[in-house]
């Protein structure tokens, strides 16, 4: 185990060196010059020359990676076109509310997308089934926006129960974390399904069957177990996905968050801010997984005693 | 003395599935009894339905089966007609049941004394602490050394024969009255086979439960039961005393079958071929009329083709489903003699007055493939497994030579390793004169016209997009040997060579049966006219009635064609029957090899000789006295240091773990790798 | 030959209206444009922002313009940027995983660390970096859902590589002397067919829903173009006063994906039912 975890560990920083050099070379991708977009079009080239300077932008590319990557190590993620004010802090304010979100909408999907994921395989060829992988379907395909559109009609607009948008109270969470938790249940509830059916069908369910076990304990203590693990991946990559995934319905919702914080900064071709978004998503992208990963360990002890 | 009552009686069962194509007959009236304490033998091949009638008894069918008919009388009750919840009480309680599979049968994120300890807590209404004791107790009733520290075992850290072991401890916890085995060795080697075998006929002496035990391997049941049962179709169709059926069998089937298994004694017998039943084994969907064997039969007329024969009772509880059971005794008689006399036929070497020449196709010089264990974002080395460590084989032209060992032997490596299949190969294959393993890939291509190769398994070994003309084709194109209208001319005429028609040329493969796709492999390997095939466990897959078949046909293209054959397999009597030298391979070394008799009657090599006393018998007074090996294969990662045999090896001394045994010869072809034997 | 196949397909009846649903999407993109009552563009004077009627089905919007037609001209545009978006993704897939799951070694340490790279930065945002690089448009929404779907189709096609390639009648080839190129063409790319094509169809319909998305939020299609997002992207400044503004499109929409998903999830049954994504 220990082992294990050292070698997670050491590929989850090789991931994480690997995006944000792909994210830095990305970004020195992007057509036009950073100062000029900086200072705008009226400004004189000695004044986007100095500044070209005193960014470093004149430097090789390779002097700019590595000053980056110190700069990284030190926490420091550059300084905001827009606002010229440390992303870093912008990031800080903004990364609550889409955690918060992130979770919310997570935590609701898990609770329903497995309850209903494991009573569409314990009845299966039953009505329970169809109707439970129907909701699913539909769930993966309406778009979140369209849901939280119709979602906001129907209860903001006509029944005027929820307010249209913002962020501070419990009943601003209602709508977005719907909007998001219905796609991710539906994703978690198919997962679980298929990976329940899967596992029903082992050789030692039928083991345990035929131990006389009922049909409740061969579900909860044999099945759910090995059913969960292809659940806790997806679920531990879509929380990731989440994570920077809540862009749309931060729009809808006008959500303070970093989602709209990464829309906003492209329309405003605010590159610093849009490395460090993805720098810091990815990140915890890299971390979600790697706790993902250990906990296999505790879920599979083929992999514990590996 | 037979009670009143038996403890299971079956009448009429019928249980039936629901397919895509319809609904197949799985189970087509099948009725038996089976007493307290008593052994019953059900011997069926595929599709003949000895599994789904222990899967009705315990009421486990898959979802898309039903019980459509009869009765299961277990101690008077009507088992398939119980509620479920009832039927749980007699799960795991009254009858317990295991499987063939024990690396899937046990939950991989539970221990071993969790889920032995599980039924003992259900059905006897014990707490954990003292279910958990039990469990210990019943490890070590199975066993099982260290029994209280196993217990904390997953599955994943045991060997197959110790999960088989494990699951008979699981089942035998409750005293069931009746314990139902369905091929509970089939998975594993002959050796363990044999150590599983042997447990069961002790604990059954000492528990007194009474057993159904399902197979497909004849010669496994003839130690164990009291009774066998005989099934084809869905129905049972001879049922007799143990000792009966082997002498004294009555239906055409049963008849076949026991003629069609290599035997032992038959080894090395030249120009030998097996009695064969010809046709397919049908499937429970398309099942003939009247007698389902009829179409395969050498004495079905007429009156077979209409009515289902009855089982009818010839004498002493002796059945029979045949109508024509009187007339086939006569028929039959004096046919059951083999081609040859055996015990004085002379050895296929000892034909040759002369020395055997030195004339070599295939010569392998200390081949060793070893596959390095790589791990982490390096890929670094961290062992190696050693599969085929230091082989050396010389086959000369026309020579059938066997390559056997259990599982971890390298058998199936070295054969790839010569056909250059396999990366990390050293040492020499010299074939023909040429040097293959320093050619590259390149190079080597011309070559593989000379070197083929047949797989083990049948569906795996073609192409499921491509149709068979195009299959056996192939090989043809890359070679030029033939192309357009000739090709397709040579593919047809090797079809019906190797038993197909030439209709077949445009069908897919999977519209064959398992023994006819093997006649396809064997066609595709034939079509560029190679001189050497390795036939890689080429009937191991198969239903004992087209095992001989494929047997045959192997023999007889091989006379015809003058090929060379390296023949690997894990079965000793198959193994035997076709070659004219054996090679014996251990943990990746050659232990012993020698002309195929000779090995037969004079094995020196103790694992060899173990091995021949493990495999299992038609015949009860061939048993060799010879202990059976303890133990598991060690892994080939780690082998044991000097003789890689010493860890089961019953002579093993001090010195054995120091020094490793030469291959050293004993006598005309025989060599052997043992510092002690023969007794010097 | 594929009537064990058709059997299955023909077993949900929901199928059926899927696949018609298709056609009839299929259908619109073809030939809409020419049946629309309106163009895209034409402003009905004194008609904004009127309700359903006979005369505009689905209403109007803000600047007077039939949405019914709006929506049909959507659909062309959906169909191309899904299926294009889509092929790109499959393609590029094709070739890494085939490389990574047939020739291995280096190959496939490098393809498969650039995949997981890949694979961490969520998809959305991923697109909506190389937007950031690309600048917004539709080409450029097609070309970064593309490569945003990538690295799954290189996910698929390596591990069935992986797994056909342990197939014995591939080492039978090999042991007949069979060259690598026609190894892959004949035996290894018509047998990984079966996952490839369900992963596309499951992939169009994510990609219809991330250009609308992404038009959503103002980085895909731009105004006045009749796409589906950018149309709920303006619906939104009238959602008080026009429900049908956000009703239509957004069902149009999600009509799409679910006919697509079901589709594929039927595929999937038939050609590949051991696997789940």
């Amino acid at each position: 185990m220990k082992h294990f975890i050292i070698r997670r560990a050491f590929a989850s920083v090789i991931v994480l060196w690997g995006v944000s050099t792909l994210i830095f070379f990305t970004v020195h991708m992007i057509p036009g010059d950073p100062a000029r977009v900086m200072l705008g079009v009226r400004a004189t080239p000695e004044r986007v020359e100095s500044l070209r300077e005193s960014m470093g932008l004149d430097d090789p590319l390779l002097t700019q990676y590595f000053r980056f990557f110190g700069n990284v190590a030190r926490g420091d993620l550059g300084r905001s076109f827009r606002t010229n004010r440390p992303v870093g802090h912008e990031i800080a304010v903004r990364i609550g509310p889409t955690v918060q979100l992130a979770f919310a909408g997570m935590g609701l999907a898990l609770i329903i997308g497995v309850s209903a994921g494991v009573l569409a395989a314990a009845f299966r060829d039953t009505w329970i089934e169809t109707v439970v992988m129907m909701v699913a379907m539909i769930g993966i395909s309406v778009p979140n926006f369209v849901l939280g559109m119709l979602l906001m009609l129907y209860f903001s607009l006509h029944l005027r129960w929820l307010p249209t948008m913002g962020h501070g109270t419990w009943q601003h969470f209602v709508a977005p974390v719907i909007s998001l938790g219905f796609l991710y249940s539906a994703i978690i509830a198919r997962i679980t399904r298929s990976s329940m059916v899967e596992i029903l069908g082992m050789d030692y369910i039928r083991s345990a069957r035929a131990k006389g076990l009922s049909e409740r304990v061969v579900m909860t203590k044999h099945a759910l177990k090995n059913g969960l693990i292809p659940v806790v991946t997806i679920a531990g990559l879509y929380l990731a996905v989440l994570l920077g995934g809540t862009v749309v319905v931060e729009t809808l919702f006008s959500w303070p968050g970093l989602g709209r914080l990464a829309v906003e900064s492209i329309l405003a071709r605010d590159y610093p801010m849009i490395q460090a978004i993805i720098l810091v998503i990815s990140s915890g992208f890299v971390l979600i997984n790697f706790l993902v990963d250990l906990s296999y360990g505790f879920l599979d002890p083929r992999i514990r005693y590996d | 003395m037979t009670p009143a009552r038996p403890l299971l009686e079956v009448n009429d069962l019928k249980t039936y599935f629901k397919t895509d194509e319809g609904i197949a007959k799985a189970v087509d009236g099948v009725s038996f009894r089976l007493d307290s304490g008593e052994t019953l033998g059900v011997v069926g091949e595929s599709g003949s339905g000895k599994s789904v009638t222990s899967l009705s008894i315990m009421r486990l069918l898959p979802r898309s089966g039903w019980i459509a008919g009869g009765e299961i009388l277990f101690d008077g009750e009507d088992l398939s007609r119980k509620p479920v919840n009832e039927m749980r009480e007699i799960r795991g309680n009254d009858i317990a049941m295991i499987f063939q599979e024990p690396m899937t049968s046990l939950n991989p994120v539970y221990t071993v004394g969790n889920q032995i300890s599980e039924a003992i807590m259900l059905h006897q209404r014990k707490g954990r602490r003292e279910a958990m004791k039990l469990a210990v107790e019943m490890l070590d009733l199975v066993g099982i050394p260290e029994a209280r520290k196993r217990c904390q075992s997953y599955p994943h850290q045991l060997s197959g024969g110790m999960r088989q072991r494990v699951m008979i401890a699981t089942a035998l916890s409750c005293n069931p009255k009746l314990l139902i085995a369905d091929e509970p060795t089939t998975a594993l080697d002959v050796s363990i086979q044999a150590q599983i075998i042997e447990l069961m006929k002790r604990l059954q002496r000492e528990l007194g439960m009474a057993m159904l035990y399902i197979t497909h391997d004849l010669a496994v049941v003839s130690s164990l039961a009291d009774r066998i049962m005989v099934m084809y179709g869905g129905r049972a169709v001879e049922v007799a005393k143990a000792e009966f059926l082997y002498s004294g069998a009555k239906m055409p089937y049963t008849l076949g079958l026991l003629r069609s298994v290599p035997r032992v004694d038959q080894a090395g017998v030249k120009g030998a071929r097996l009695r064969t039943i010809p046709g397919t084994v049908p499937s429970a969907m398309h099942l003939p009329s009247g007698c389902a064997f009829h179409p395969r039969c050498a004495f079905a007329k007429e009156i077979c083709t209409e009515d289902v024969p009855r089982l009818e009772d010839t004498g002493e509880g002796h059945m029979v489903r045949c109508v024509r059971w009187k007339e086939v005794r006569n028929e039959s008689n004096g046919e059951d003699v083999d081609v040859v006399d055996v015990t004085h036929a002379t050895n296929r070497a000892d034909e040759d007055e002369n020395e055997p020449g030195d004339d070599f196709l295939l010569r392998l010089n200390d081949l060793r493939t070893h596959f390095p264990i790589k791990r982490g974002l390096l890929s670094r080395e961290v062992g190696r497994i050693r599969a085929v460590d230091g082989v050396s084989i010389d086959i000369r032209p026309g020579e059938v030579v066997g390559l056997v060992g259990e599982s971890g032997s390298g058998k199936t490596t070295t054969g790839r390793s010569i056909l250059q299949l396999v990366d990390n190969v050293s040492g020499s294959i010299k074939f023909d004169g040429t040097e293959l393993n320093e050619l590259t890939r390149k190079e080597m291509r011309p070559h593989r016209k000379d070197l083929q190769i047949i797989f083990q398994d049948p569906f795996s070994s073609l192409n499921p997009r491509m149709t068979i003309g195009e299959i056996v084709g192939e090989g043809m194109e890359i070679h030029r040997i033939a192309r357009g209208k000739e090709k397709k001319e040579r593919v047809a005429v090797l079809l019906e060579r190797v038993g197909l028609s030439r209709d077949h040329l445009g069908s897919y493969p999977h519209e064959f049966s398992g023994g006819q796709r093997q006649r396809i492999a064997i066609a595709r390997a034939l079509a560029v006219e190679p001189r050497l095939i390795v036939a890689d466990e080429p009937v191991s897959a198969l239903d004992v009635s087209i095992q001989a078949q494929i047997i045959n046909l192997l023999l007889d293209l091989k006379e015809e064609f003058g090929l060379t054959l390296l023949f690997i397999a894990h079965d000793l009597g198959v193994i035997q029957f076709v070659s004219d030298r054996v090679v014996v391979m251990y943990l990746g070394k050659i232990m012993e090899t020698a002309p195929s008799r000779e090995l037969y009657l004079r094995p020196v090599h103790p694992y060899t000789e173990s091995l021949l006393a493990a495999v299992p018998t038609l015949d009860p007074e061939r048993k060799r006295n010879v202990p059976i090996l303890q133990g598991d294969i060690p892994s080939p990662i780690d082998p044991p240091s000097g003789c890689v045999f010493r860890t089961r090896c019953p002579i093993a001394t001090d010195r054995c773990a120091v020094e490793v045994p030469a291959l050293e010869s004993i006598g005309r072809e025989h060599l052997k790798a043992c510092l002690h034997r023969p007794g010097s | 030959m594929y009537r064990k196949q058709w059997n299955k397909f023909r077993a949900k009846k929901i199928n059926f209206l899927a696949a018609g649903f298709v056609a009839l999407l299929l259908f619109t993109a073809l030939f809409g444009p020419r049946l629309a009552p309106y163009s895209a563009r034409h402003q009905v004077p004194g008609s904004v922002l009127t309700s359903p009627s006979s005369a505009h089905w689905f209403g109007t919007d803000s600047l007077g313009r039939d949405l019914f037609s709006r929506v049909i001209h959507g659909t062309r545009i959906t169909v191309i940027m899904g299926v294009s978006a889509t092929f790109i993704a499959a393609f590029l897939g094709l070739v890494q995983g085939l490389i990574a799951g047939y020739y291995g070694r280096m190959w496939d340490t490098v393809i498969m660390r650039f995949t997981d790279i890949l694979l961490s930065i969520p998809g959305i945002l991923l697109a909506i970096t190389i937007i950031a690089v690309l600048g917004p448009g539709l080409n450029n929404v097609v070309i970064a859902i593309g490569i945003g779907s990538m690295p799954q189709f290189t996910r698929v096609v390596r591990g069935s590589v992986l797994a056909v390639k342990e197939e014995d009648y591939v080492t039978g080839a090999r042991a007949l002397g069979q060259n690598d190129f026609l190894i892959i063409v004949r035996h290894v790319l018509p047998n990984i067919m079966g996952p490839v094509i369900v992963l596309a169809t499951l992939r169009v319909a994510a990609a219809v829903l991330n250009a609308a998305a992404l038009s959503f939020v103002g980085l895909g299609a731009q105004p006045p173009t009749p796409e589906w997002g950018a149309m709920l992207n303006e619906a939104r400044r009238y959602m008080r006063q026009a429900w049908w503004y956000t009703v239509f499109p957004g069902g149009a929409l999600a009509l799409t994906v679910l006919s697509i998903n079901i589709l594929g999830d039927s595929l999937r049954d038939i050609l590949d039912p051991r696997t789940y994504y």
